[in-house]
C-alpha cells in the first residue's frame, strides 16, 4: 500500500496536493488471533471448535468479505490551511488511529509544529529505477500517479488531452473520467485540472478561459 | 478478459482505458492479448463498453495472480486488507514494524503504471537478500516465496504478468546504504521500472536519522512522501 507515496510534480505543483490516510492497525483481530494461537494452542482450538459449531466464524468470514471495496478512501487537499485544520481535529478527537500525509515534507512538518506533533515514521521516495525510457512523458506521469494503483492509463490521459482539442469533451468532464477510474479516491482533481489545462497549453498551444471554464 | 466478438461493435472506446495495452484493433473489432493482460478488470469496471462485451475468463493458478496483485478491489487473504502489500509505515506507530536502529523499503515492482513479470520481481528479491534484509511475513508477495533468505520466488509463476507488487523488508540500518546500491546494480537488469521507498522511524525530537545517511552517500530522494504523525496508540510498547 504506497499508492500516494510516489506523486511526481514540482514543488510549487506539489503544494497544492496532501493526502490524509486514516488506519487501524494492521487487521487488530487477525493480530490477537495469532498471539492466542501461539500462546494458548489448546485453548485457542477449543475456542475455535465452539465458534465453528456455532457458526459464527463462518459468519465473521461473510462480514470480511462483503467490506466494501474503496474502503481506503482519504480525504485530498490542496493547501496545508485545510491539511493543518484536519489534523487538528484528529489529534483532538484521540481515537489512537494511526494517521499518515503523504505531501511536502517541509510542509507537512509546519502542520505538525503548528499543532506540537512530531513525525513518528517518515518514508523518503528515492524516486524510479529500472527502464525509464518505457516511461510516458513527465507532465502525463504526473497526473496518473496521482492514482497510485495506476487504474488510470497513460493512454487514457492522452484520449482525453486529444478529444478536449477536438472538442468532443470538456475539461471538467475528462477529470471525471480520470477521477471515476481511481477509487481509493485520493485523486487530486483540483491539480488534475491545473496540470491538464499547462499539458494541453504545450500540446496544442490552446488556453483554457476558466471563467467560462472552456477552450 | 475477454472481449465477446460478436458483441463488439469496433468502437474502440476501451483501447486507451487499458493499463496493461493489452487492447488492440483487430479489423473492425477489439480484442485482448491475454497474454499481456493484467486480469486489472479496468476495462470492466470502467462501464466504457456500450454493449458489454468484456467477459472475465476464468482464473486458475497461477493466473489468478494476475487479478490478485492488479486489481484494487481485491483483498488479499494473508493480510485481509486491500492494496498490493500491507499497512507498512502506515501504522507503524500501532504496531511498532520498524524501531530504532532499523530501515524499512518498499520496492514497487512495476510501478508506475508499466506492469512487470514475477521473473523480474525475483531479480529483485534476490539481489537485495543477498545483502542480508528480511523480507515482511505478511506482504503477499514474501508469501510466494520459496527461499525467504535467498529471496527465491516460486518457479511456476515466473511468467504471469501483474500491473504493480510490493517487495517489503527491512535492515539494519549500517546496510541501508548496500541495499540501495544493489537495487541501483539490479534495475540494469530488469525489463521494467520500480519505485523505491525507504522508511525509517524517527527519534523523539522528530529528526530522521536515515536522513543524514541518505546525503552522506548522495543518495536522491524526493521532497515529497509520507510521514505518520503517531497519533496511533502502540499494540506493542
Amino acid at each position: 500500500m504506497t499508492h500516494t507515496m510516489h506523486r511526481q510534480g514540482s514543488v510549487e505543483s506539489l503544494k497544492e496536493d496532501y493526502v490524509v490516510l486514516v488506519m487501524g492497525g494492521d487487521i487488530p483481530f487477525d493480530i490477537y488471533r495469532r498471539l492466542w494461537q501461539k500462546r494458548f494452542p489448546r485453548i485457542y482450538e477449543m475456542v475455535k471448535k465452539v465458534l465453528l459449531n456455532l457458526g459464527i466464524l463462518k459468519l465473521l468470514r461473510i462480514i470480511k468479505k462483503a467490506k466494501p471495496t474503496g474502503s481506503c478512501r482519504s480525504p485530498v487537499f490542496n493547501n496545508k490551511r485545510e491539511l493543518a485544520g484536519y489534523l487538528k481535529q484528529l489529534k483532538e478527537k484521540n481515537r489512537g488511529k494511526s494517521v499518515v500525509v503523504s505531501g511536502l515534507f517541509d510542509e507537512v512538518n509546519d502542520c505538525l509544529k503548528e499543532l506540537n506533533l512530531y513525525p513518528h515514521t517518515v518514508q523518503f521516495s528515492l524516486g524510479i529505477f529500472g527502464k525509464k525510457e518505457l516511461l510516458p512523458e513527465k507532465e502525463i506521469l504526473e497526473i496518473t500517479t496521482m492514482c497510485g494503483h495506476h487504474m488510470i492509463s497513460a493512454p487514457l490521459v492522452e484520449k482525453l488531452t486529444s478529444d478536449i482539442k477536438n472538442g468532443n469533451v470538456s475539461l471538467e468532464e475528462a477529470i471525471r473520467v480520470m477521477s471515476e477510474q481511481c477509487v481509493c479516491g485520493v485523486f487530486n482533481k483540483e491539480r488534475t485540472c491545473k496540470l491538464m489545462a499547462a499539458l494541453i497549453d504545450r500540446l496544442y498551444s490552446l488556453s483554457y478561459d476558466k471563467t467560462r471554464a472552456t477552450y | 478478459m475477454r472481449i465477446n466478438l460478436e458483441k463488439c461493435i469496433g468502437c474502440m472506446e476501451c483501447i486507451s482505458y487499458c493499463p496493461a495495452r493489452a487492447i488492440t484493433a483487430r479489423g473492425a473489432k477489439c480484442t485482448v492479448d491475454e497474454n499481456r493482460c493484467f486480469e486489472c478488470y479496468v476495462c470492466l469496471t470502467s462501464g466504457i463498453c456500450p454493449v458489454d462485451a468484456f467477459e472475465k475468463i476464468s482464473l486458475k493458478w497461477p493466473r489468478i495472480l494476475r487479478h490478485i496483485f492488479s486489481s484494487v478491489a481485491m483483498i488479499h487473504k494473508g493480510t485481509g486488507i486491500d492494496g498490493r502489500g500491507t499497512a507498512e509505515m502506515k501504522t507503524n506507530d500501532v504496531t511498532g514494524r520498524y524501531r530504532h536502529g532499523e530501515v524499512g523499503f518498499t520496492v514497487d515492482v512495476g510501478r508506475p503504471g508499466i506492469g512487470t513479470t514475477f521473473e523480474d520481481i525475483k531479480k529483485i528479491s534476490m539481489a537485495v537478500a543477498k545483502v542480508g534484509v528480511k523480507f515482511e511475513k505478511m506482504n503477499p508477495l514474501t508469501k510466494l516465496m520459496r527461499d525467504k533468505t535467498t529471496g527465491r520466488l516460486r518457479d511456476d509463476i515466473k511468467g504471469e504478468r501483474v500491473l504493480s507488487c510490493v517487495l517489503e523488508f527491512k535492515t539494519e540500518d549500517n546496510k541501508a546504504i548496500s541495499v540501495i546500491n544493489a537495487l541501483k546494480d539490479v534495475s540494469k537488469l530488469v525489463n521494467t521500472v520500480f519505485s523505491v521507498g525507504c522508511i525509517c522511524r524517527c527519534r523523539p525530537d522528530g529528526t530522521i536519522p536515515v536522513k543524514n545517511m541518505l546525503d552522506e552517500a548522495g543518495i536522491f530522494y524526493r521532497p515529497n512522501g509520507k510521514t505518520n504523525i503517531g497519533l496511533g496508540r502502540p499494540l506493542a510498547p
